[in-house]
């Protein structure tokens, strides 16, 4: 089909508003290729077009000019190389008969202009529809329009570069027609000039049931029925009494409930129960262990980069912060401003790791959720932000200074971080005076500290973003995957599983002050928490019967088709069920300690320290790392790792430390044994004490067969606990 | 229409995933409820093919994570200007007129014992992509992780002698996309991860033999306890695969722990002293000695990963002073090894980085990432030995004629395995996959 040259025929083609955008299109300064930090095969280009100066230059007078020949565009380089008509490391890439690749050759023609003032500059990109609900097959045109500062507009489809998120869900061709190819939710990104924009494609799972029937306690209930009913999805049933006992427990303190506690609470008859026992859990002094064990990770707690001095000052900081509820807002305000010695002033060690850059980087990671490190060299290919918006984020800790000890005659490694009267910080490129601003906000500053115009940037209550970013976090938390996946990468083009209920749980939680203690009273009241960790069954097919659950293991993982059909979202991203989250490292040693009754010594803490109290991760322990303890050196959730792995079961089954826990001669058994304890107490009390409940009569039985078989009561003890302990079923909170 | 040739691609490779499936056959919005059923009892009731496959074999794969230089290793190019044939000098292998750099003397006189291809072309410039296309012949996929060689291995031909099917020493394989996983196949499929150097002294792997003192009779008991209590998961969703991959690692697990084969093969004191020193005696040597004891244990493929190779700058210093002299070393006694044991004939060994390097070398006397042209080198196992397959351009820059690409080693390599080209696998989201996307077996690689 024959190509119109221009999109303003009258005009000349421009080197920023039309060439840029096809080099981008056609991937040629993508970062695998030429937009590589030294470009590839000698030809660099900046990343995604971010420095169209550098690339004008780098085209006209790279290569001795042969990538640009006025004479003979053909012969350009520019031309040749994607056509593959010389070696290309990248391939073939452009065809003759496309609309880029004339426009390049008119652009050549022209005597290839540069970059001039003139320029157009974007002021906006216009995606429409801004969303669109497809069945699976059908398709969709997105169309996209850029407007100009000077009011020019113009239809960007040929220019534009189109990416699903998800081809599964929906692939998109390079003009933006939108094919819908399986069932879930994506977005279609835009790119355009340095910005993203996105359509989001729904294609329903298929028909909802029973929605009018769900109980609701609370919003969180609400918003999920809306979406349940967009996404043709169907919740499962109510989780019992001892799964929700146990999941409260383990979500929010990271402790398993006492035997005595779980009978107390199956026992209760106050329809009011479920919530008592919330607000009881959310007392429990483990919390600021746990709490403080969590934000440990976060804040990169460790003695390697902090000093022993220092690690232990913000521990102790962050459990004073968690036992005394601090409002989160209040929190981060304490880190950001933090002054004085890191041995002293806990927040202070914020700062002790790197300098301004690993703050800024900290700050978005931690506060925003925003991993902001792309944009520190280029435009953040995902996100709308720009080297300058990174670099203005940057401009608040300019003024931040660390002193040495001997500066000021103390001996020993301290340091104090202080407030300087003058710094600035300049475009990396341009040289210019940043001002400090916000991400996606305008400048800020302060007189005394401008690192408390950020804070207060970050608390005002007009300001969602720090809220959002904890909302995403805390239902990460309690269900094993944030509203947005991962946890730390809210961007744009990452929507949420749920916007609706992330933004109305960030405006309910400034509401309230910042109390994450209500966003998470909030989260466990809701009856989606505490949906059973068992599938909705679709309709007509049994729920597995006993029988069923005692015939032999079946290995492969192959699923059927009838829970596929019972199940079509896979990663249960709309939460139709609880998702079994395994216990992390911390706390499935500390729960095998209390199933033992034993407890693990760590050097230079006293006996009786937890593994979720310790301060940071150099406590030398091959089952912590093992089941994936991360080494706090960077700010990210990822650092811990989830993976099951070959190792993993090696130690639970034969490791040395399991094994020695089951048969510790103080420990609970052999306390059962010494005070004579009746065989079927033994067994109630070990399944009590691991799985959190009562064990069924046909396990009871079982059980006491197996205990008879062995040498001794006590070693048919120990073989229960060890299984028990292998199960499953102790092994994760669901 | 107007076409981009590869419109606004994630990547080098300009293919999307929808055209992969394609490729692969079926795509999912045409696949019946019975289509899947079928496939899926197929994939139960015939898993391995096992008249066909061969249990003997087994596969030592030598991962350059970084992307070696191919003119500074196996595809010197001494004739060509000094910006592109760089410092290193040539010598004569085994086969007359065919060099090697001089770094590699000891590789040079091996050349009995494996292939060097030079027509090889990467299609792929960066790195994570290329430890998941490399090490699973699919080109990569924002949406779907393809299964490696080892994972596909393990799911076919399962345990041997209680050994892991699929093991990887060091921890230089990008887990960015996946690379070396087992993907849609499942996490019981990924490596077994060793990341103890067994050049060090305190080379001791826990876990893999009975807790003390205890009597295999009670061992038994508790095995049997743990069938009957373990139910839990079946009630479950299986989908959160955490809880169904643990399945499978306890079932192998148990089978390590009962096997004295394990607690031997890691052994490396049983070795004698002198062989370990023509090893060499640094990570990546011992490593390949690990490797063998591993397969003659029962393990069937051992992935050795090596780092550093992303030379961008100081390439000639880095490679002169360790790189190429302990590839040399190591790759070269594993070969004798193999020769002297008898094992050649079913062992294939298969050397392979990322990509290829540009011809042209930079700035920071390095050189950068390049597609165009790649080398591989392969033998044992029933590849052919001795030979130098295609060739690349004087520079070095691009393949003379038809390229050889990883997924025709992949197709290859399934085929001496004896696990079908056509082979479908279907992932836990219901998508059949071909085990690999069509890629041509080599003939001219074959003895």
């Amino acid at each position: 089909m024959a190509a119109s040259v221009s999109t303003r025929a009258d005009e000349p083609i421009s080197f920023v508003n039309d060439v840029q955008p096809i080099l981008t299109k056609l991937g040629c300064n993508q970062g695998a290729c030429h937009g590589a930090q030294y470009g590839q095969g000698g030809f660099k280009l900046s990343l995604r077009a971010f420095d169209d100066n550098a690339d004008y230059t780098e085209l006209i007078r790279g290569a001795y000019g042969r990538r640009i020949k006025g004479s003979t565009p053909q012969e350009s380089l520019l031309l040749t190389k994607p056509l593959m008509d010389v070696p290309h490391g990248g391939g073939r890439r452009i065809k003759k008969d496309s609309w880029a690749f004339q426009t390049l050759v008119a652009w050549l023609k022209q005597n290839a202009p540069g970059p001039v003032a003139t320029d157009r500059k974007l002021k906006q990109v216009v995606v429409t529809p801004s969303e669109a609900i497809l069945q699976s097959g059908q398709t969709a045109q997105v169309a996209a329009k850029a407007v100009y500062e000077d009011g020019f507009e113009e239809p960007i489809e040929r220019k534009a570069s189109f990416d699903s998120m998800n081809t599964s869900v929906a692939e998109v061709t390079p003009e933006g027609l939108v094919t819908a190819t399986g069932k879930s939710e994506t977005v279609v990104m835009v790119r355009y000039l340095g910005t993203v924009s996105v359509c989001r494609i729904v294609v329903p799972f298929g028909q909802s049931v029973g929605l009018e029937n769900f109980a609701k306690n609370n919003f969180v209930d609400e918003l999920w029925v809306e979406k349940w009913r967009k996404t043709g999805l169907s919740p499962t049933k109510n989780c019992t009494d001892e799964e929700f006992f146990r999941r409260i427990h383990l979500s929010t303190i990271a402790t398993l409930p006492t035997p005595d506690e779980i009978k107390a609470f199956l026992a209760d008859t106050d329809p009011d129960k479920r919530n008592k026992a919330i607000d009881r859990v959310l007392q429990r002094p483990e919390y600021m262990d746990f709490w403080a064990y969590k934000w440990g990770d976060l804040l990169r707690n460790n003695r390697n980069s902090l000093q022993k001095k220092g690690m232990w000052s913000l521990h102790n900081w962050l459990r004073a912060s968690f036992r005394d509820n601090k409002p989160m807002d209040q929190f981060a305000t304490e880190l950001i401003t933090a002054v004085g010695s890191p041995y002293q002033n806990g927040p202070v060690n914020f700062f002790v790791n790197g300098y301004q850059e690993e703050w800024t980087e900290a700050t978005a990671a931690t506060f925003l959720g925003v991993r902001v490190q792309c944009a520190k060299c280029h435009h953040h290919p995902y996100e709308n932000i720009s080297q300058a918006d990174y670099h203005s984020l940057r401009a608040f800790f300019a003024r931040v200074g660390k002193k040495s000890s001997w500066e000021f005659g103390i001996q020993g490694g301290e340091f104090v971080i202080y407030v300087n009267d003058t710094g600035e910080v300049g475009h990396p490129r341009t040289g210019a005076i940043l001002p400090p601003k916000p991400l996606g906000a305008p400048p800020a500053d302060d007189p005394v500290d401008r690192r408390r115009a950020l804070a207060a940037w970050l608390s005002d209550k007009s300001n969602p973003a720090y809220a959002r970013n904890l909302a995403n976090r805390y239902w990460g938390y309690y269900f094993g995957r944030g509203l947005v996946s991962p946890i730390d990468d809210m961007r744009v083009t990452n929507p949420a599983a749920n916007s609706e209920l992330l933004d109305a749980l960030a405006r309910d939680l400034i509401a309230h002050n910042y109390d994450v203690k209500h966003l998470m009273r909030t989260i466990m009241r809701s009856h989606v928490y505490q949906l059973s960790a068992t599938e909705r069954r679709a309709e007509g097919v049994n729920p597995p019967s006993a029988a069923a659950n005692s015939a032999p293991r079946e290995l492969g993982g192959l699923t059927s088709p009838a829970r596929q059909d019972a199940n079509p979202d896979g990663d249960n991203r709309y939460v139709t069920h609880f998702s079994p989250t395994r216990l992390k490292a911390e706390q499935l040693l500390d729960a095998v300690d209390f199933a033992c009754g034993t407890q693990e010594k760590f050097p230079e803490v006293p006996l009786g320290f937890r593994a979720i109290a310790l301060p940071d991760s150099n406590f030398p322990n091959e089952f912590l790392d093992a089941f994936g303890r991360p080494r706090r050196v960077i700010t990210c959730e990822c650092e811990r790792s989830d993976t099951p792995s070959m190792t993993q079961a090696l130690l639970m089954i034969s490791g040395g430390l399991l094994n020695r826990k089951v048969a510790d001669s103080n420990g609970r058994i052999a306390k059962l044994v010494k005070a004579n304890t009746p065989d079927d107490q033994v067994v109630d009390e070990l399944v009590l004490c691991s799985l959190s409940r009562m064990p069924t009569p046909d396990e009871k039985q079982a059980a006491l067969a197996e205990i008879a078989t062995a040498s001794s009561p006590q070693e048919g003890y120990e073989d229960f606990l060890w299984t028990l302990l292998n199960t499953r079923e102790f092994q994760f909170n669901h | 229409m107007f076409e981009f040739d590869h419109g606004s691609s994630p990547n080098c490779e300009g293919v999307s995933r929808r055209q992969l499936l394609r490729v692969g056959g079926l795509g999912f919005a045409s696949l019946t409820l019975p289509t899947l059923l079928r496939l899926q009892a197929e994939a139960k009731a015939n898993p391995a093919a096992p008249a066909k496959t061969r249990d003997d074999l087994s596969v030592i794969l030598l991962w350059m994570q970084g992307g070696p230089s191919h003119i500074d290793s196996f595809d010197p190019k001494p004739d060509a200007p000094a910006e592109i044939r760089g410092e290193f000098g040539v010598i004569d292998t085994t086969i007359p007129g065919v060099k090697f750099v001089e770094h590699l003397p000891l590789m040079a006189k091996s050349l009995d014992k494996f292939t060097v291809i030079r027509n090889g072309y990467s299609y792929n410039g960066g790195h994570g992509i290329a430890d998941a296309y490399m090490l699973s012949g699919w080109r990569f996929s924002p949406s779907t992780v393809y299964p490696s060689y080892g994972s596909v291995v393990a799911q076919e031909l399962g345990y041997r002698k209680g050994m892991p099917p699929y093991v990887q020493l060091g921890p230089w394989v990008d887990k960015m996309n996946a690379g070396g996983q087992a993907g849609y196949l499942g996490s019981e499929h990924n490596p077994f991860i060793i990341n103890d150097d067994p050049n060090g002294g305190t080379f001791n792997i826990d876990g893999i033999t009975l807790p003390g003192g205890m009597s295999a009779g009670r061992f038994t008991r508790r095995q049997r306890m743990l069938s009957r209590f373990d139910s839990w998961q079946r009630t479950v969703e299986k989908n959160a695969n955490d809880v169904g991959a643990m399945d499978a690692f306890y079932e192998k697990a148990f089978s390590i722990v009962t096997s004295p084969a394990a607690k031997k093969a890691f052994d490396l004191s049983q070795e004698d002293p002198k062989l370990r020193d023509k090893y060499g005696r640094h990570r990546f040597g011992q490593s390949c000695l690990l490797a063998r004891r591993l397969v003659q244990s029962g393990v069937r493929l051992v992935n050795v990963s090596f780092a550093s190779w992303d030379t961008h700058a100081n390439n000639f210093a880095s490679l002169k002073g360790t790189l190429l002299p302990q590839t040399d070393t190591g790759y070269s006694a594993l070969l004798d090894d193999l020769d002297r044991l008898g094992m050649m004939d079913n062992t294939v060994v298969f050397w392979l980085g990322d990509f290829g390097r540009t011809p042209k070398i930079n700035s920071a006397a390095g050189r950068d990432h390049w597609v165009g042209s790649t080398v591989f080198t392969i033998g044992g196992g029933g590849f052919k030995t001795g030979q130098v397959i295609g060739a690349s351009n004087q520079y070095a820059e691009q393949p003379v004629g038809k390229s050889i690409e990883i997924e025709d080693i992949a197709a290859t390599l399934y085929t001496v395995l004896g696990i079908p080209l056509d082979k479908h696998f279907v992932s836990p989201d219901g998508r059949p996959f071909k085990v690999n996307p069509g890629g041509r077996v080599l003939n001219e690689l074959l003895a």
